[in-house]
Protein backbone atom coordinates (compact mmCIF):
# COMPACT_ATOMS: atom_id res chain seq x y z
CA UNK A 1 0.00 0.00 0.00
CA UNK A 2 1.28 3.45 -0.89
CA UNK A 3 0.54 5.57 2.19
CA UNK A 4 2.09 8.34 4.26
CA UNK A 5 1.46 6.16 7.32
CA UNK A 6 -0.46 8.87 9.16
CA UNK A 7 -3.45 7.53 11.09
CA UNK A 8 -6.26 10.05 10.67
CA UNK A 9 -9.75 10.18 12.23
CA UNK A 10 -12.57 8.16 10.70
CA UNK A 11 -15.63 10.18 9.72
CA UNK A 12 -18.49 8.30 11.37
CA UNK A 13 -22.00 9.77 11.62
CA UNK A 14 -23.33 10.90 15.01
CA UNK A 15 -26.90 11.71 15.95
CA UNK A 16 -27.36 15.37 16.86
CA UNK A 17 -30.15 14.33 19.28
CA UNK A 18 -29.12 11.23 21.24
CA UNK A 19 -25.44 11.05 20.31
CA UNK A 20 -25.57 7.53 18.91
CA UNK A 21 -22.94 6.68 16.28
CA UNK A 22 -23.61 5.13 12.89
CA UNK A 23 -21.33 3.22 10.51
CA UNK A 24 -21.84 3.02 7.56
CA UNK A 25 -22.90 6.68 7.94
CA UNK A 26 -26.70 7.06 8.01
CA UNK A 27 -28.30 10.46 7.48
CA UNK A 28 -30.99 9.63 10.05
CA UNK A 29 -30.58 8.09 13.50
CA UNK A 30 -32.40 4.74 13.55
CA UNK A 31 -32.75 4.96 17.36
CA UNK A 32 -34.45 8.36 17.73
CA UNK A 33 -35.14 9.65 14.22
CA UNK A 34 -33.05 12.82 14.52
CA UNK A 35 -30.59 13.76 11.81
CA UNK A 36 -26.89 12.98 12.07
CA UNK A 37 -23.74 14.99 11.47
CA UNK A 38 -20.25 13.85 10.45
CA UNK A 39 -18.11 13.16 13.52
CA UNK A 40 -14.43 12.57 12.70
CA UNK A 41 -12.83 10.62 15.55
CA UNK A 42 -10.49 7.85 16.52
CA UNK A 43 -12.24 4.72 17.75
CA UNK A 44 -11.26 1.98 20.15
CA UNK A 45 -12.68 -1.51 20.25
CA UNK A 46 -11.97 -5.23 19.98
CA UNK A 47 -11.19 -7.35 16.94
CA UNK A 48 -14.31 -9.54 16.55
CA UNK A 49 -12.75 -11.49 13.72
CA UNK A 50 -9.74 -11.35 11.42
CA UNK A 51 -9.07 -12.81 7.97
CA UNK A 52 -6.11 -12.76 5.62
CA UNK A 53 -7.08 -12.14 2.00
CA UNK A 54 -4.99 -14.08 -0.51
CA UNK A 55 -7.26 -13.82 -3.54
CA UNK A 56 -8.62 -10.29 -3.85
CA UNK A 57 -10.85 -8.63 -6.39
CA UNK A 58 -9.14 -6.85 -9.28
CA UNK A 59 -9.02 -3.50 -7.49
CA UNK A 60 -7.03 -4.88 -4.54
CA UNK A 61 -5.20 -7.81 -6.18
CA UNK A 62 -1.81 -6.06 -6.23
CA UNK A 63 -1.96 -5.55 -2.44
CA UNK A 64 -2.66 -9.23 -1.54
CA UNK A 65 -2.08 -10.89 0.77
CA UNK A 66 -3.41 -8.46 3.36
CA UNK A 67 -5.37 -8.67 6.60
CA UNK A 68 -8.89 -7.36 7.27
CA UNK A 69 -10.57 -7.18 10.69
CA UNK A 70 -14.18 -6.73 11.73
CA UNK A 71 -13.91 -4.45 14.76
CA UNK A 72 -16.53 -4.06 17.51
CA UNK A 73 -16.07 -0.44 18.58
CA UNK A 74 -16.88 0.87 22.05
CA UNK A 75 -18.89 3.56 20.22
CA UNK A 76 -21.45 0.81 19.48
CA UNK A 77 -20.63 0.35 15.80
CA UNK A 78 -18.82 -2.25 13.68
CA UNK A 79 -16.10 -1.29 11.22
CA UNK A 80 -14.26 -3.36 8.60
CA UNK A 81 -10.64 -2.27 8.66
CA UNK A 82 -7.23 -3.14 7.29
CA UNK A 83 -4.61 -4.11 9.86
CA UNK A 84 -0.80 -4.10 9.89
CA UNK A 85 -0.97 -7.93 9.94
CA UNK A 86 -0.80 -10.40 12.82
CA UNK A 87 -3.81 -8.94 14.66
CA UNK A 88 -5.43 -11.47 16.98
CA UNK A 89 -9.16 -11.92 17.54
CA UNK A 90 -10.15 -10.38 20.87
CA UNK A 91 -7.27 -7.88 20.79
CA UNK A 92 -7.94 -4.32 21.94
CA UNK A 93 -7.48 -2.04 18.95
CA UNK A 94 -7.34 1.61 17.96
CA UNK A 95 -9.01 2.53 14.71
CA UNK A 96 -8.63 5.45 12.32
CA UNK A 97 -8.04 5.78 8.60
CA UNK A 98 -5.08 5.73 6.25
CA UNK A 99 -4.96 7.59 2.97
CA UNK A 100 -3.71 5.25 0.28
CA UNK A 101 -2.40 6.34 -3.11
CA UNK A 102 -4.78 8.50 -5.08
CA UNK A 103 -7.92 7.02 -3.57
CA UNK A 104 -10.50 9.59 -2.59
CA UNK A 105 -11.82 7.45 0.28
CA UNK A 106 -9.32 6.69 3.04
CA UNK A 107 -9.18 3.07 4.25
CA UNK A 108 -10.28 2.27 7.83
CA UNK A 109 -7.21 0.92 9.62
CA UNK A 110 -7.02 -0.85 12.99
CA UNK A 111 -3.94 -1.78 15.00
CA UNK A 112 -3.50 -3.46 18.36
CA UNK A 113 -3.30 -0.89 21.15
CA UNK A 114 -0.15 -2.60 22.44
CA UNK A 115 1.50 -2.46 18.99
CA UNK A 116 4.61 -0.34 19.69
CA UNK A 117 4.87 0.72 16.04
CA UNK A 118 1.86 2.95 16.57
CA UNK A 119 2.72 4.42 19.97
CA UNK A 120 2.64 7.96 18.58
CA UNK A 121 -0.89 7.63 17.31
CA UNK A 122 -2.32 7.00 20.80
CA UNK A 123 -1.62 10.39 22.28
CA UNK A 124 -2.76 12.10 19.12
CA UNK A 125 -6.00 10.15 19.11
CA UNK A 126 -6.75 10.90 22.75
CA UNK A 127 -6.12 14.61 22.24
CA UNK A 128 -8.30 14.63 19.13
CA UNK A 129 -11.26 12.87 20.75
CA UNK A 130 -11.08 15.15 23.79
CA UNK B 1 -52.36 -32.77 7.92
CA UNK B 2 -53.29 -30.14 5.34
CA UNK B 3 -50.27 -28.19 4.19
CA UNK B 4 -49.90 -24.56 3.16
CA UNK B 5 -49.69 -25.73 -0.43
CA UNK B 6 -48.01 -28.38 -2.53
CA UNK B 7 -45.02 -28.61 -4.83
CA UNK B 8 -46.38 -30.65 -7.73
CA UNK B 9 -43.59 -30.41 -10.27
CA UNK B 10 -39.83 -29.82 -10.47
CA UNK B 11 -37.35 -29.39 -13.30
CA UNK B 12 -33.78 -28.34 -14.00
CA UNK B 13 -31.66 -27.54 -17.03
CA UNK B 14 -28.16 -26.64 -18.12
CA UNK B 15 -26.29 -27.74 -14.99
CA UNK B 16 -22.71 -27.55 -16.28
CA UNK B 17 -19.48 -25.60 -16.02
CA UNK B 18 -20.17 -24.05 -19.39
CA UNK B 19 -23.55 -24.46 -21.03
CA UNK B 20 -22.80 -21.83 -23.66
CA UNK B 21 -26.48 -20.91 -23.61
CA UNK B 22 -28.35 -17.77 -22.54
CA UNK B 23 -29.88 -18.01 -19.06
CA UNK B 24 -33.37 -17.33 -20.40
CA UNK B 25 -33.14 -20.51 -22.53
CA UNK B 26 -32.14 -22.51 -19.45
CA UNK B 27 -35.02 -20.91 -17.50
CA UNK B 28 -37.54 -21.87 -20.16
CA UNK B 29 -36.25 -25.45 -20.39
CA UNK B 30 -36.42 -25.93 -16.60
CA UNK B 31 -39.88 -24.35 -16.51
CA UNK B 32 -41.23 -26.66 -19.21
CA UNK B 33 -39.80 -29.70 -17.42
CA UNK B 34 -41.43 -28.67 -14.14
CA UNK B 35 -44.80 -28.04 -15.81
CA UNK B 36 -44.69 -31.44 -17.54
CA UNK B 37 -43.61 -33.06 -14.26
CA UNK B 38 -46.73 -31.61 -12.64
CA UNK B 39 -48.89 -33.08 -15.41
CA UNK B 40 -49.86 -29.57 -16.56
CA UNK B 41 -49.68 -27.48 -19.72
CA UNK B 42 -47.91 -24.10 -19.85
CA UNK B 43 -51.29 -22.42 -20.29
CA UNK B 44 -52.32 -23.68 -16.83
CA UNK B 45 -49.73 -21.40 -15.20
CA UNK B 46 -51.12 -18.08 -13.96
CA UNK B 47 -48.41 -17.04 -11.49
CA UNK B 48 -44.66 -16.67 -12.01
CA UNK B 49 -41.88 -15.81 -9.56
CA UNK B 50 -38.36 -15.10 -10.79
CA UNK B 51 -35.47 -13.66 -8.84
CA UNK B 52 -32.96 -11.65 -10.79
CA UNK B 53 -30.69 -14.26 -12.29
CA UNK B 54 -27.23 -13.09 -13.27
CA UNK B 55 -27.70 -12.58 -16.98
CA UNK B 56 -31.45 -13.19 -17.02
CA UNK B 57 -31.55 -9.60 -18.14
CA UNK B 58 -32.81 -7.03 -18.55
CA UNK B 59 -33.43 -8.08 -14.99
CA UNK B 60 -35.47 -5.03 -14.06
CA UNK B 61 -38.58 -7.12 -14.83
CA UNK B 62 -37.27 -10.69 -14.80
CA UNK B 63 -40.62 -12.41 -14.25
CA UNK B 64 -42.31 -10.44 -17.02
CA UNK B 65 -39.39 -11.21 -19.30
CA UNK B 66 -39.76 -14.93 -18.71
CA UNK B 67 -43.58 -14.75 -18.95
CA UNK B 68 -43.16 -13.04 -22.32
CA UNK B 69 -40.73 -15.73 -23.47
CA UNK B 70 -43.10 -18.52 -22.38
CA UNK B 71 -46.23 -16.75 -23.65
CA UNK B 72 -47.85 -16.60 -20.20
CA UNK B 73 -50.46 -14.18 -18.88
CA UNK B 74 -50.12 -13.71 -15.12
CA UNK B 75 -52.56 -12.73 -12.39
CA UNK B 76 -49.74 -12.78 -9.83
CA UNK B 77 -45.99 -12.28 -9.89
CA UNK B 78 -43.12 -11.94 -7.41
CA UNK B 79 -39.53 -10.86 -7.92
CA UNK B 80 -38.46 -10.91 -4.27
CA UNK B 81 -34.69 -10.53 -4.34
CA UNK B 82 -32.98 -11.58 -1.11
CA UNK B 83 -29.91 -13.43 -2.36
CA UNK B 84 -29.55 -17.19 -2.79
CA UNK B 85 -32.58 -17.94 -0.64
CA UNK B 86 -34.88 -15.99 -3.00
CA UNK B 87 -36.49 -19.02 -4.71
CA UNK B 88 -37.36 -20.54 -1.31
CA UNK B 89 -38.96 -17.31 -0.15
CA UNK B 90 -40.86 -17.10 -3.44
CA UNK B 91 -42.23 -20.64 -2.93
CA UNK B 92 -43.59 -19.53 0.46
CA UNK B 93 -45.09 -16.39 -1.06
CA UNK B 94 -46.61 -18.43 -3.91
CA UNK B 95 -48.38 -20.77 -1.49
CA UNK B 96 -49.83 -17.75 0.32
CA UNK B 97 -50.98 -16.13 -2.94
CA UNK B 98 -52.72 -19.37 -3.98
CA UNK B 99 -54.43 -19.60 -0.57
CA UNK B 100 -55.60 -16.01 -1.02
CA UNK B 101 -57.16 -16.90 -4.38
CA UNK B 102 -54.85 -14.67 -6.41
CA UNK B 103 -53.71 -17.47 -8.69
CA UNK B 104 -53.89 -21.27 -8.94
CA UNK B 105 -50.65 -22.61 -10.36
CA UNK B 106 -47.34 -20.83 -9.86
CA UNK B 107 -43.96 -21.42 -11.46
CA UNK B 108 -40.92 -20.41 -9.40
CA UNK B 109 -37.85 -20.25 -11.65
CA UNK B 110 -34.19 -19.39 -11.28
CA UNK B 111 -31.57 -19.49 -14.02
CA UNK B 112 -28.04 -18.27 -14.56
CA UNK B 113 -25.27 -18.71 -17.10
CA UNK B 114 -22.73 -17.02 -14.82
CA UNK B 115 -19.99 -19.54 -15.57
CA UNK B 116 -20.39 -19.17 -19.33
CA UNK B 117 -20.37 -15.41 -18.88
CA UNK B 118 -17.39 -15.49 -16.47
CA UNK B 119 -19.17 -13.15 -14.05
CA UNK B 120 -17.78 -14.58 -10.82
CA UNK B 121 -14.43 -15.50 -9.34
CA UNK B 122 -13.28 -16.80 -5.96
CA UNK B 123 -11.65 -13.42 -5.31
CA UNK B 124 -15.13 -12.00 -5.25
CA UNK B 125 -17.23 -10.06 -7.62
CA UNK B 126 -16.57 -6.38 -8.02
CA UNK B 127 -19.44 -4.66 -6.28
CA UNK B 128 -20.76 -1.34 -7.49
CA UNK B 129 -18.41 1.37 -6.18
CA UNK B 130 -21.03 4.12 -6.21
CA UNK B 131 -23.32 2.17 -3.92
CA UNK B 132 -23.44 4.09 -0.62
CA UNK B 133 -23.62 1.19 1.86
CA UNK B 134 -21.40 -1.18 -0.09
CA UNK B 135 -18.64 1.39 -0.53
CA UNK B 136 -18.02 1.36 3.24
CA UNK B 137 -17.62 -2.42 3.23
CA UNK B 138 -15.51 -2.43 0.14
CA UNK B 139 -12.98 0.19 1.23
CA UNK B 140 -11.32 -2.43 3.46
CA UNK B 141 -10.62 -4.73 0.51
CA UNK B 142 -12.71 -7.55 1.99
CA UNK B 143 -13.86 -9.70 -0.97
CA UNK B 144 -17.54 -10.61 -1.26
CA UNK B 145 -19.20 -12.96 -0.68
CA UNK B 146 -16.28 -15.04 0.65
CA UNK B 147 -15.01 -12.39 3.09
CA UNK B 148 -17.91 -12.43 5.58
CA UNK B 149 -17.84 -16.25 5.50
CA UNK B 150 -14.10 -16.22 6.24
CA UNK B 151 -14.65 -13.83 9.17
CA UNK B 152 -17.40 -16.11 10.51
CA UNK B 153 -15.15 -19.17 10.16
CA UNK B 154 -12.21 -17.46 11.90
CA UNK B 155 -14.49 -16.36 14.74
CA UNK B 156 -16.03 -19.85 15.05
CA UNK B 157 -12.55 -21.38 15.35
CA UNK B 158 -11.49 -18.80 17.93
CA UNK B 159 -14.67 -19.03 19.98
CA UNK B 160 -15.22 -22.79 19.89
CA UNK B 161 -11.92 -24.33 18.85
CA UNK B 162 -13.32 -25.74 15.63
CA UNK B 163 -10.79 -26.78 13.01
CA UNK B 164 -9.93 -26.62 9.31
CA UNK B 165 -10.54 -30.37 9.21
CA UNK B 166 -14.13 -29.78 10.36
CA UNK B 167 -14.62 -27.21 7.59
CA UNK B 168 -13.26 -29.71 5.05
CA UNK B 169 -15.59 -32.38 6.44
CA UNK B 170 -18.54 -30.41 5.07
CA UNK B 171 -17.04 -30.56 1.58
CA UNK B 172 -16.16 -34.25 2.07
CA UNK B 173 -19.77 -35.04 3.03
CA UNK B 174 -21.06 -33.20 -0.06
CA UNK B 175 -18.53 -34.96 -2.30
CA UNK B 176 -19.54 -38.37 -0.94
CA UNK B 177 -23.17 -37.68 -1.86
CA UNK B 178 -22.17 -36.18 -5.23
CA UNK B 179 -20.48 -39.47 -6.14
CA UNK B 180 -24.00 -40.99 -6.08
CA UNK B 181 -25.52 -38.23 -8.25
CA UNK B 182 -24.93 -38.47 -12.03
CA UNK B 183 -25.82 -34.76 -12.36
CA UNK B 184 -23.18 -33.56 -9.86
CA UNK B 185 -20.34 -31.55 -11.40
CA UNK B 186 -17.70 -32.54 -8.79
CA UNK B 187 -18.33 -36.19 -7.90
CA UNK B 188 -14.78 -37.15 -6.93
CA UNK B 189 -13.98 -37.99 -3.28
CA UNK B 190 -12.06 -35.34 -1.33
CA UNK B 191 -9.16 -36.68 0.75
CA UNK B 192 -8.03 -34.95 3.92
CA UNK B 193 -4.60 -34.41 2.32
CA UNK B 194 -6.09 -32.80 -0.79
CA UNK B 195 -8.25 -30.52 1.36
CA UNK B 196 -5.29 -29.46 3.50
CA UNK B 197 -3.19 -28.54 0.45
CA UNK B 198 -5.96 -26.66 -1.35
CA UNK B 199 -4.99 -23.03 -2.06
CA UNK B 200 -5.90 -20.51 0.65
CA UNK B 201 -8.34 -17.93 -0.75
CA UNK B 202 -9.46 -15.95 2.29
CA UNK B 203 -8.19 -17.47 5.54
CA UNK B 204 -9.24 -19.86 6.92
CA UNK B 205 -11.25 -20.70 3.78
CA UNK B 206 -9.49 -22.65 1.04
CA UNK B 207 -10.63 -23.32 -2.48
CA UNK B 208 -12.28 -26.60 -1.39
CA UNK B 209 -14.37 -24.61 1.11
CA UNK B 210 -15.96 -22.60 -1.72
CA UNK B 211 -19.01 -23.53 -3.76
CA UNK B 212 -18.68 -24.27 -7.46
CA UNK B 213 -19.26 -21.57 -10.06
CA UNK B 214 -21.56 -23.07 -12.69
CA UNK B 215 -24.48 -22.51 -15.02
CA UNK B 216 -27.87 -23.98 -14.31
CA UNK B 217 -31.60 -23.47 -13.92
CA UNK B 218 -34.23 -24.85 -11.58
CA UNK B 219 -38.01 -24.60 -11.54
CA UNK B 220 -40.81 -25.57 -9.18
CA UNK B 221 -44.60 -25.69 -9.64
CA UNK B 222 -46.66 -24.70 -6.59
CA UNK B 223 -50.38 -25.52 -6.32
CA UNK B 224 -53.01 -25.62 -3.60
CA UNK B 225 -52.68 -28.30 -0.93
CA UNK B 226 -55.80 -30.10 -2.11
CA UNK B 227 -54.87 -30.00 -5.81
CA UNK B 228 -54.82 -33.79 -5.81
CA UNK B 229 -51.60 -34.07 -7.80
CA UNK B 230 -50.49 -37.71 -7.57
CA UNK B 231 -46.85 -36.81 -6.89
CA UNK B 232 -47.36 -33.67 -4.89
CA UNK B 233 -45.14 -32.87 -1.92
CA UNK B 234 -46.79 -30.95 0.88
CA UNK B 235 -45.46 -27.60 2.09
CA UNK B 236 -45.99 -27.99 5.85
CA UNK B 237 -44.14 -25.00 7.21
CA UNK B 238 -42.49 -21.81 6.00
CA UNK B 239 -40.80 -18.89 7.73
CA UNK B 240 -38.55 -16.07 6.57
CA UNK B 241 -36.42 -13.51 8.40
CA UNK B 242 -34.50 -10.61 6.92
CA UNK B 243 -32.21 -8.86 9.35
CA UNK B 244 -29.20 -7.22 7.77
CA UNK B 245 -28.01 -6.11 4.39
CA UNK B 246 -24.49 -5.21 5.44
CA UNK B 247 -21.97 -7.18 7.48
CA UNK B 248 -21.43 -3.88 9.33
CA UNK B 249 -24.93 -4.34 10.79
CA UNK B 250 -24.58 -7.92 12.05
CA UNK B 251 -24.95 -8.41 15.79
CA UNK B 252 -23.10 -11.75 15.87
CA UNK B 253 -22.01 -13.66 12.78
CA UNK B 254 -22.61 -17.00 14.51
CA UNK B 255 -26.26 -16.33 15.37
CA UNK B 256 -28.28 -16.07 12.16
CA UNK B 257 -31.99 -15.66 11.51
CA UNK B 258 -32.20 -19.47 11.26
CA UNK B 259 -32.47 -19.47 15.08
CA UNK B 260 -35.97 -18.11 14.54
CA UNK B 261 -37.07 -19.40 11.11
CA UNK B 262 -36.27 -23.04 11.94
CA UNK B 263 -38.44 -23.30 15.07
CA UNK B 264 -41.18 -21.14 13.49
CA UNK B 265 -41.47 -23.34 10.39
CA UNK B 266 -41.31 -26.56 12.45
CA UNK B 267 -44.03 -25.28 14.79
CA UNK B 268 -46.27 -24.50 11.82
CA UNK B 269 -45.60 -27.98 10.43
CA UNK B 270 -46.38 -29.61 13.78
CA UNK B 271 -42.95 -31.26 13.73
CA UNK B 272 -39.81 -31.41 15.81
CA UNK B 273 -36.19 -31.84 14.78
CA UNK B 274 -36.54 -35.56 15.56
CA UNK B 275 -38.97 -35.91 12.63
CA UNK B 276 -36.48 -34.57 10.08
CA UNK B 277 -35.13 -37.34 7.84
CA UNK B 278 -33.40 -35.09 5.31
CA UNK B 279 -31.63 -31.74 5.72
CA UNK B 280 -31.05 -29.52 2.72
CA UNK B 281 -28.93 -26.60 3.91
CA UNK B 282 -27.32 -23.75 2.02
CA UNK B 283 -23.59 -24.32 1.63
CA UNK B 284 -22.05 -21.50 -0.38
CA UNK B 285 -19.01 -21.93 1.89
CA UNK B 286 -18.27 -24.75 4.34
CA UNK B 287 -18.72 -22.57 7.44
CA UNK B 288 -22.33 -21.76 6.58
CA UNK B 289 -23.85 -25.24 7.14
CA UNK B 290 -21.79 -25.58 10.32
CA UNK B 291 -23.37 -22.44 11.78
CA UNK B 292 -26.83 -23.26 10.41
CA UNK B 293 -27.01 -26.77 11.93
CA UNK B 294 -26.16 -25.14 15.26
CA UNK B 295 -28.73 -22.36 14.82
CA UNK B 296 -31.41 -24.89 13.79
CA UNK B 297 -30.65 -27.06 16.82
CA UNK B 298 -29.21 -30.14 15.08
CA UNK B 299 -25.96 -29.49 17.00
CA UNK B 300 -25.03 -27.60 20.16
CA UNK B 301 -23.47 -24.15 19.61
CA UNK B 302 -19.88 -24.71 18.53
CA UNK B 303 -20.43 -28.39 17.65
CA UNK B 304 -21.70 -28.05 14.06
CA UNK B 305 -18.34 -29.05 12.63
CA UNK B 306 -18.31 -32.19 14.77
CA UNK B 307 -21.64 -33.29 13.23
CA UNK B 308 -20.01 -33.26 9.79
CA UNK B 309 -16.60 -34.58 10.89
CA UNK B 310 -18.20 -37.61 12.59
CA UNK B 311 -19.95 -38.55 9.36
CA UNK B 312 -23.55 -38.06 10.53
CA UNK B 313 -24.45 -36.00 7.43
CA UNK B 314 -22.77 -38.30 4.87
CA UNK B 315 -24.27 -41.38 3.14
CA UNK B 316 -25.33 -43.82 5.87
CA UNK B 317 -25.38 -41.12 8.54
CA UNK B 318 -28.30 -40.32 10.86
CA UNK B 319 -28.93 -36.87 9.32
CA UNK B 320 -28.55 -37.18 5.52
CA UNK B 321 -27.63 -33.67 4.35
CA UNK B 322 -27.41 -32.14 0.87
CA UNK B 323 -27.85 -35.51 -0.79
CA UNK B 324 -27.41 -34.10 -4.31
CA UNK B 325 -23.92 -32.89 -3.35
CA UNK B 326 -24.81 -29.34 -2.36
CA UNK B 327 -23.38 -26.16 -3.77
CA UNK B 328 -19.89 -27.46 -3.04
CA UNK B 329 -20.13 -30.52 -5.32
CA UNK B 330 -23.43 -30.55 -7.27
CA UNK B 331 -23.55 -27.12 -8.91
CA UNK B 332 -23.85 -23.46 -7.91
CA UNK B 333 -25.29 -21.08 -10.50
CA UNK B 334 -25.93 -18.38 -7.89
CA UNK B 335 -29.26 -18.70 -6.11
CA UNK B 336 -28.76 -22.31 -5.00
CA UNK B 337 -31.94 -22.29 -2.90
CA UNK B 338 -34.05 -23.69 -5.73
CA UNK B 339 -31.76 -26.74 -6.05
CA UNK B 340 -32.06 -27.45 -2.32
CA UNK B 341 -35.82 -27.69 -2.84
CA UNK B 342 -35.59 -29.80 -6.00
CA UNK B 343 -33.58 -32.46 -4.19
CA UNK B 344 -35.90 -32.44 -1.18
CA UNK B 345 -38.92 -32.99 -3.44
CA UNK B 346 -37.20 -35.80 -5.35
CA UNK B 347 -36.08 -37.47 -2.11
CA UNK B 348 -39.55 -37.28 -0.53
CA UNK B 349 -40.97 -38.79 -3.73
CA UNK B 350 -38.37 -41.58 -3.62
CA UNK B 351 -36.91 -40.80 -7.05
CA UNK B 352 -33.21 -40.32 -6.32
CA UNK B 353 -31.76 -43.73 -7.19
CA UNK B 354 -28.42 -44.64 -5.61
CA UNK B 355 -28.55 -41.73 -3.17
CA UNK B 356 -32.13 -42.33 -2.05
CA UNK B 357 -32.59 -41.89 1.69
CA UNK B 358 -34.56 -44.91 2.98
CA UNK B 359 -37.08 -42.90 4.98
CA UNK B 360 -36.92 -39.17 4.16
CA UNK B 361 -40.17 -38.64 6.17
CA UNK B 362 -40.00 -34.89 6.59
CA UNK B 363 -37.40 -32.70 4.87
CA UNK B 364 -36.13 -29.39 6.21
CA UNK B 365 -34.78 -26.91 3.67
CA UNK B 366 -32.72 -24.03 5.06
CA UNK B 367 -31.81 -21.23 2.70
CA UNK B 368 -29.51 -18.30 3.34
CA UNK B 369 -29.04 -15.21 1.26
CA UNK B 370 -27.03 -12.06 0.99
CA UNK B 371 -23.42 -11.08 1.43
CA UNK B 372 -23.74 -10.38 5.16
CA UNK B 373 -23.29 -14.06 6.09
CA UNK B 374 -26.90 -15.02 5.52
CA UNK B 375 -28.66 -11.78 6.42
CA UNK B 376 -31.80 -13.30 4.90
CA UNK B 377 -32.93 -16.73 6.09
CA UNK B 378 -35.88 -18.96 5.20
CA UNK B 379 -36.96 -22.42 6.31
CA UNK B 380 -39.26 -24.70 4.32
CA UNK B 381 -40.62 -27.96 5.78
CA UNK B 382 -41.72 -30.49 3.16
CA UNK B 383 -43.41 -33.89 3.56
CA UNK B 384 -45.25 -36.49 1.49
CA UNK B 385 -48.88 -35.45 0.91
Amino acid sequence: MSTDGMLRPIEVARCVGCGRYSWYPRAICTACGESTAPSPRYLTGQAYSVTEVFSASTEFAAQAPYEVALVDCTAGIRVLARTPGGLRIGADVMLGTLSVGERSNPIPFAHAIDDRRYADSHGKAIRHND
Amino acid sequence: MKGLGAITGVGDAGISFRSGRPAIDLAAEAALEAVADAGLQLGDIDGLAVGKGGDLVPADRPSVELADYLGLTLTWTDTTLVGGVSPIVQIGHAAEAISAGRCRRVLVVYASAQATNRERSLGGQVRRPNHHVVSFERSSGLPFPIGPNALAAARHMWQYGSTSEQLSAVAQSDRAWAALNPAALRPTPLSTEEAASSPMICAPLRKVDCCLISDGAGAVVVEAAAAGAPRGVSIRGFAELHRQYSILSTADLLTTGACWTGPAALRQAGCTLADIGLLQVYDAFTILPIVLVENLGFAEPGCGGVLFAEGHTAPGGRLPTNTQGGGLAHCHPGFYGVFLVLEAVRQVRGETGARQVPDPRVALVQGAGGGAFGGSQATLVLAAE
